[in-house]
């Protein structure tokens, strides 16, 4: 240390000792010298100054672009979204929403909180958000069955979700969505999530191949559960069995059920089974039940208790004579028979009774209590419930979006019928049961044990099934509060 | 220092005679104990007193503000689950599963025992494949047997394979084709092959554990009085290992009330619930359809049936020390 001061020090003499001998050199009057000397240091120093000014401004805006990605990345924060989309098609599409929240809200971070087990019935998804819910740790937004579910699991009596009212004119969304559907998702005169898509579930799916070899009518001519069954009796005799259902765990039958309901009972008898206008003991239930027994008990296929949905909306192509001709599902299996390459194979129309009604399930997102984040809640609110972000989702997703002005370059033939028939008026718009639009939890957990036991009973013969579950739907009814 | 208490006999105070009554080390291990005993009195007796409330409590609506003060509806929880004819099928599921699962842990449990107990050359290997499956999480476990008590794959497949559904055909006989889980009447017996198979590890490494103990005199003196093979083990080995089946009695009775996850990775309550459990109810219950009260319910019965199992057996060692 004390040599380094030194050595300045004898620096600062020798500069003083130059600048002496520069002085002396001027004095001796050789100017030219001189002039030179002086324009070549002036010339130097504005070299000099423009060098380390052009350097200057450029770190500073350097500095100042850096501090700008810091500051948005500060300011932008985290959203965690809560869903049980982790399956091919629900994936990408859910992405398509994080794409569209991070160009709105720039350096957002998402955090993906998605866990499988959630559709239809539900099962581990639901389990998991009521814990967090109870534990008072919401994610900033989760997703829930537009309809009962939403209502009775998050809103009533005591909310634990936000309404989303302001958003919602703010947005326009009143004006884009269906009243009809908008009616039945709202409790206490407010909305409570946005919609990001709608599935039909009266879809009737069959092998087209079959029918055109074989010349027995298709299911598009089924005007009632009367004309199936005779074509059901032809296709029988081709050893084939007529009807996939996959009841390994409780829901396939529940699915049947719910359309055979809305196929006997008409739209608005449907909706009065779930609004406490009518109970479950009329001969109406007994006869869907008769007509389920039937199906299940002569035309489905022999594994019907031991394959899982998925393998039995699939044994239509890939089980041969095992395998039922025809089943009805969502419209999702539409994405999941592209998927596995039956393009061109398949074909659909409505559950006998169900043409011009719409049983649809919509998934919806909600700003919880308590969210962390809100306004980056909000952001992908705006993303859900925009035109833009529903067609883009829905795309991947094999649904349509709720809105009434979609971009029909996204959608293909069979989801540009559904749009139409969804922005029909004078289609009837039926909420399903089994999928959380028409029940409460705990009503969609009894519908589809009950369907359970109703096959489980049927197919081993038991001559008090119908009795049996029509008994079990009343007390689900009553015990839900809906009957009295 | 030293010097004033050599010249003064030590004079005790009130205080310090109270503090030898009390026992310096019983102080102390209180004081060390404290933090446990204190979490155990919380998280286990203050929440088992809190559910037992719970199953009293109008709960069965989410949201809704309850609180030890009410309100109450009485024993209509109770009334609700024992009108259910869901729950006399877990009733049913439970009885067998409980029978099945301990008399196959059990007996293979020691046979394994038993025969790694003939001085087998390997016996470490052994040992360590048997216990293995303890090691694998119930989930694991559950997937890995779905697949093998698949209709088409798995054991029935396996079967085909090796020729003996031929061989069943010889003698007009069916092809093996078990439905396994899917079946109504058996879903119960195949769960309880699934839980043994990861039991039978952990019983064998106690009843093994047990007879190792047994004195060498012991068996030698029998022999030398003429017991064989089956005698020594019936009159002599089996009473000396009673202790460890009453504790792996205790154990497995435990494990089998409480089956969840290995029904939930098989395939959950099963065809007309066939497969349902106590434990799969009350989480359907509680934690999907939001009826907290009911959940409750079904937890109390619970805790109460291992406790008439678990409070003789403590009540008993008791005595013993």
């Amino acid at each position: 240390m004390h040599d380094s001061k030194l050595s300045r020090r004898k620096l600062m003499a020798t500069g003083l000792a130059g600048g002496a001998a520069a002085a002396a050199l001027a004095a001796c009057g050789e100017t030219v010298v001189e002039e030179r000397v002086v324009t070549q240091v002036v010339e130097v120093e504005k070299v000099v100054t423009e060098v380390v000014t052009e350097t200057v401004t450029e770190v500073e805006s350097k500095i100042l672009e850096v501090e700008k990605i810091v500051e948005v990345e500060r300011d932008a924060g985290e959203v965690e979204i809560f869903s049980w989309w982790t399956n091919a098609g629900e994936v990408e599409a859910l992405n398509t929403l994080f794409k569209n929240l991070q160009a709105s809200v720039p350096g957002i971070e998402i955090i993906n909180a998605a866990i499988a087990g959630g559709s239809g019935p539900g099962g581990n998804a639901k389990a998991i958000l009521t814990t967090r819910m109870l534990a008072g740790e919401p994610p900033d937004s989760f997703q829930i069955h537009w309809g009962h579910e939403l209502t009775y699991s998050h809103v009533s009596p005591n909310p634990n979700v936000e309404p989303l009212d302001d958003l919602w004119l703010e947005e326009g969304y009143f004006e884009q969505y269906p009243e009809g559907f908008v009616e039945n998702g709202s409790f206490d005169g407010k909305v409570w999530a946005v919609p990001v898509n709608i599935h039909r579930s009266n879809v009737m799916w069959f092998d087209k191949q079959f029918f055109r070899d074989s010349g027995i009518p298709d299911p598009t001519t089924y005007e009632t559960w009367d004309d199936a069954f005779n074509a059901y009796d032809d296709i029988k005799a081709t050893g084939r069995a007529p009807f996939s259902i996959g009841e390994v765990r409780p829901f396939y039958t529940g699915h049947v059920l719910e359309n055979v309901l809305l196929g006997v009972l008409g739209g608005q008898g449907y909706v009065d089974l779930f609004n406490g206008n009518s109970d479950w003991n009329g001969d109406q239930i007994t006869q869907s039940l008769e007509i389920t027994k039937t199906l299940v008990e002569n035309y489905v296929n022999e594994d019907i208790l031991s394959v899982d949905p998925a393998t039995a909306f699939e044994k239509i192509f890939s089980d041969g004579e095992n395998g039922g001709v025809m089943t009805i599902n969502g419209d999702w299996a539409e994405g999941f028979y592209r998927g596995k390459g039956y393009d061109g194979q398949y074909g659909y129309a409505r559950p006998p009774g169900t043409q011009g009604h719409y049983m649809a399930l919509c998934d919806a997102f909600t700003l919880p209590t308590g969210a962390p984040n809100p306004e980056n809640a909000i952001a992908f609110l705006k993303v859900c419930g925009s035109q833009e972000g529903q067609d883009e989702f829905n795309h991947f997703k094999g649904s349509i979006s709720v809105g009434n002005d979609p971009n029909l370059t996204y959608f293909n033939n069979y989801q540009k019928e559904a749009i139409k028939d969804w922005q029909d008026p004078s289609t009837f718009i039926a909420p399903s049961v089994v999928h959380g639009f028409a029940a409460r939890q705990s009503w969609i957990t009894e519908f589809v044990n009950i369907g359970n036991t109703f096959s489980a009973e049927v197919r081993s013969g038991d001559a008090n099934a119908v009795a049996n579950a029509q008994a079990s739907m009343q007390r689900a009814c009553e015990d839900s509060a809906i009957c009295t | 220092m030293a010097t004033p208490a050599l010249t003064r006999p030590p004079q005790r105070s009130a205080l310090t005679r109270a503090w030898r009554f009390v026992n310096r080390d019983r102080v102390l291990a209180l004081i060390v104990l404290s933090p446990s005993l204190l979490l155990v009195a919380i998280f286990i007796y203050g929440f088992i007193a809190w559910t037992s409330l719970v199953a009293f409590l109008e709960w069965n609506l989410p949201n809704t503000p309850v609180s030890i003060a009410g309100p109450y509806n009485g024993i209509d929880n109770w009334q609700w689950l024992f009108d259910l004819p869901r729950w006399y099928k877990d009733i049913r599921n439970m009885v067998i599963f409980t029978v099945l699962f301990l008399a196959e842990c059990m007996i293979m449990g020691f046979l394994i025992a038993a025969f790694l107990d003939q001085q087998v050359k390997g016996e470490g290997i052994f040992r360590t494949i048997y216990i293995m499956p303890f090691a694998i999480s119930a989930v694991v476990t559950g997937v890995v047997w779905q697949w093998m008590m698949h209709q088409t794959n798995g054991f029935n497949r396996l079967i085909d394979l090796l020729g003996f559904n031929h061989i069943l055909g010889l003698f007009g006989l069916g092809p093996f084709e078990w439905l396994w889980m899917s079946d109504q009447n058996i879903g119960m017996v195949a769960i309880s092959f699934a839980a043994s198979w990861q039991m039978v590890g952990y019983t064998m490494a106690l009843y093994f554990a047990g007879i190792r103990g047994i004195s060498q005199d012991l068996r030698e003196a029998a022999q030398i009085d003429g017991a064989g093979t089956v005698a020594l083990y019936m009159n002599i080995i089996i009473p000396l290992v009673r202790p460890v089946s009453l504790t792996a009695f205790i154990i497995l009775f435990g494990l089998s009330l409480r089956l969840f996850d290995l029904v939930a990775a098989i395939g959950g309550s099963g065809i007309n619930f066939s497969t349902d459990t106590f434990a799969y109810h009350m989480v359907q219950l509680a934690f999907q359809d939001l009826r907290f009260a009911r959940g409750a319910v079904i937890a109390v019965i619970m805790v109460l049936l291992s406790a008439i199992v678990v409070v003789p057996y403590l009540w008993s060692i008791r005595r013993e020390v």
